[in-house]
């Protein structure tokens, strides 16, 4: 098969554009948040991100994930793969060793990720206090996307207590660092049309797809350097793939 | 896959590049089609699941799917995944929530390489919002065929015989415009009854009574296909397995893996037959 997409011609082996997360991947502009995030976890705290899609969320929580891995015992849990309640209880036999599971008795000292936390019900969040007082979850970070995250009341509110985040979009100057991170300093594309692609979305991952299909373009027609009359050209009509002949 | 040239570029990019996809368009229109094009191209590799989400007669479950793939002592005990996989679902008009969270988790941890989806209205899916941000602006939309390209596209086909003249195809095309696997299925079936009564070319008998048998005409779509990551070849399901005829033992009643000193299959408790000379 044939090996010559636009990162291959580049000399990348595989799409430094990807949107996947990486635990080296900084997150531009959150560093030092990041730091008392993880700060908070090693304390052991109950903690909520907030944050668009395409902000990072992800990628935080594999930081966390590479950092405590060998410590602590990671629960991830997505609180919108199930409509029921979470079963707490289950999750921490399940934790557990094997003993754990054949006493069915429930491991303490777990780090547990809640992602998608603006889908937890009312009985989850009343019963997750209850957990983390009696040591069953050394932290507990929510991560939220922002649309609706309820978190102002109740017990969950105390414990979170000064420990609400809210993961900050990319200055226009950090966007350039992102792409140069991933690209290099490559001639194709200047810091100018990077700054106008990532003022038409503001968001991070939006941007890295739309530099991907800009530099796609130019690499597979031999274009020298990307100009600004191609950011529209390229990013609104790439929706449709137009059939050549278009006859009646 | 002359008439689909560019989408089936950008299909085997997106997948190159490790992006999510929707392919979107009517029934008929080639999303299949498109989708086995990608398996010829990346098969042999052991990389890529298709699954025809219509033709599940049980729930789709992404981690089964992923582990299925590994056999029972790695996937099914060790709990072990592949990695770097390429999963093509055909045909989803709804995915759970709990699938969705699947593959957004699996494609993030590079599980799942690249996922293509076909549908036929995306706006219409019924997916979670972490998804859709995924897929982002990556949508083919497959726009009917034109008359004028099936036509020629039928000519050049069946060039070396006479056997169907311009006006069947274009009446073909008519009964259902856009249609392709439709049309052809039509013209398959009118050079067949044609053939059948010894005619050298397809006459207005032939094409009505194709068309008036159509409904019969079983949809031939395969539903989960996996290919042996040591030889390229299709496996074959075997009980709750897929299983590869040249490279696996396994037990025929099960289709669980077993070895040469077994005089019972270890999960089945099957007796395997001793050949005496």
């Amino acid at each position: 098969m044939k090996r010559d997409t636009w990162f291959n011609k580049l000399g990348f082996k595989t799409n430094p554009l990807s949107i996947k997360p990486r635990e080296d991947n900084k997150l531009l502009g959150n560093e030092e948040m990041i730091k008392r995030i993880i700060e908070g976890v090693d304390k052991g705290s109950m903690i909520l991100v907030e944050g668009d899609y395409g902000f990072g969320k992800s990628t935080l929580l594999k930081r966390i994930i590479e950092e405590f891995r060998e410590d602590f015992r990671i629960i991830y849990y997505s609180c919108n793969r199930k409509l029921g309640s979470i079963d707490y209880e289950d999750m921490l036999i399940k934790a557990g060793s094997v003993f754990h599971k054949i006493f069915r008795i429930k491991k303490k000292h777990n780090i547990l990720l809640l992602d998608e936390a603006q889908d937890m019900n009312i009985k989850d969040k009343e019963l997750l206090p209850q957990y983390f007082d009696d040591g069953f979850f050394h932290s507990v970070v929510l991560v939220t996307n922002g649309n609706k995250p309820d978190f102002k009341q109740g017990e969950i509110k105390e414990r979170i207590g000064e420990n609400h985040f809210k993961l900050k979009g990319l200055r226009d100057e950090q966007a350039v660092e992102l792409i140069r991170k991933r690209i290099g300093d490559i001639d194709l594309i200047s810091d100018g049309v990077i700054k106008k692609v990532f003022q038409r979305s503001k968001n991070p991952r939006q941007l890295l797809e739309d530099v991907e299909d800009l530099l796609r373009d130019a690499v597979e027609n031999n274009k020298d350097e990307i100009k600004e009359e191609d950011i529209s050209s390229v990013l609104d009509s790439g929706k449709k793939v137009q059939p050549e002949i278009q006859e009646d | 896959m002359a008439d689909r040239e560019k989408e089936a570029k950008e299909v085997l990019y997106r997948i190159l590049s490790k992006n999510m996809l929707v392919i979107e368009g009517k029934p008929g229109f080639g999303k299949t089609m498109l989708l086995m094009y990608a398996v010829d191209n990346f098969k042999g590799r052991g990389k890529v699941i298709y699954v025809n989400a219509t033709k599940l007669n049980k729930k789709l479950d992404i981690e089964d799917l992923l582990r299925k793939r590994y056999g029972f002592v790695k996937g099914k005990i060790l709990g072990m995944m592949p990695k770097r996989m390429i999963l093509l679902l055909d045909n989803v008009e709804k995915l759970s929530q709990k699938n969705c969270e699947k593959i957004r988790y699996y494609f993030d941890q590079d599980y799942l390489s690249s996922v293509v989806f076909t549908c036929t209205d995306y706006d219409k899916l019924e997916i979670t919002d972490a998804l859709r941000s995924r897929i982002g602006k990556r949508i083919i939309k497959l726009e009917p065929l034109p008359k004028e390209t099936f036509t020629e596209m039928v000519v050049e086909r069946t060039e070396a015989s006479n056997i169907l003249s311009r006006e069947f195809i274009d009446k073909a095309y008519d009964t259902a415009p856009g249609n392709v696997k439709k049309a052809l299925a039509i013209l398959d079936k009118a050079c067949e009854y044609a053939v059948a009564t010894g005619k050298k070319e397809v006459d207005a008998e032939d094409f009505n009574k194709a068309v008036n048998t159509l409904p019969e005409l079983e949809e031939k779509e395969p539903n989960e296909v996996f290919y042996c990551p040591e030889c390229g070849k299709e496996l074959k399901k075997v009980g709750n397995y897929y299983r590869c005829e040249f490279c696996d033992q396994y037990c025929e009643a099960c289709g669980a893996l077993c070895t040469d000193e077994d005089k019972q299959c270890p999960e089945c408790g099957a007796i395997f037959e001793v050949e005496i000379e």
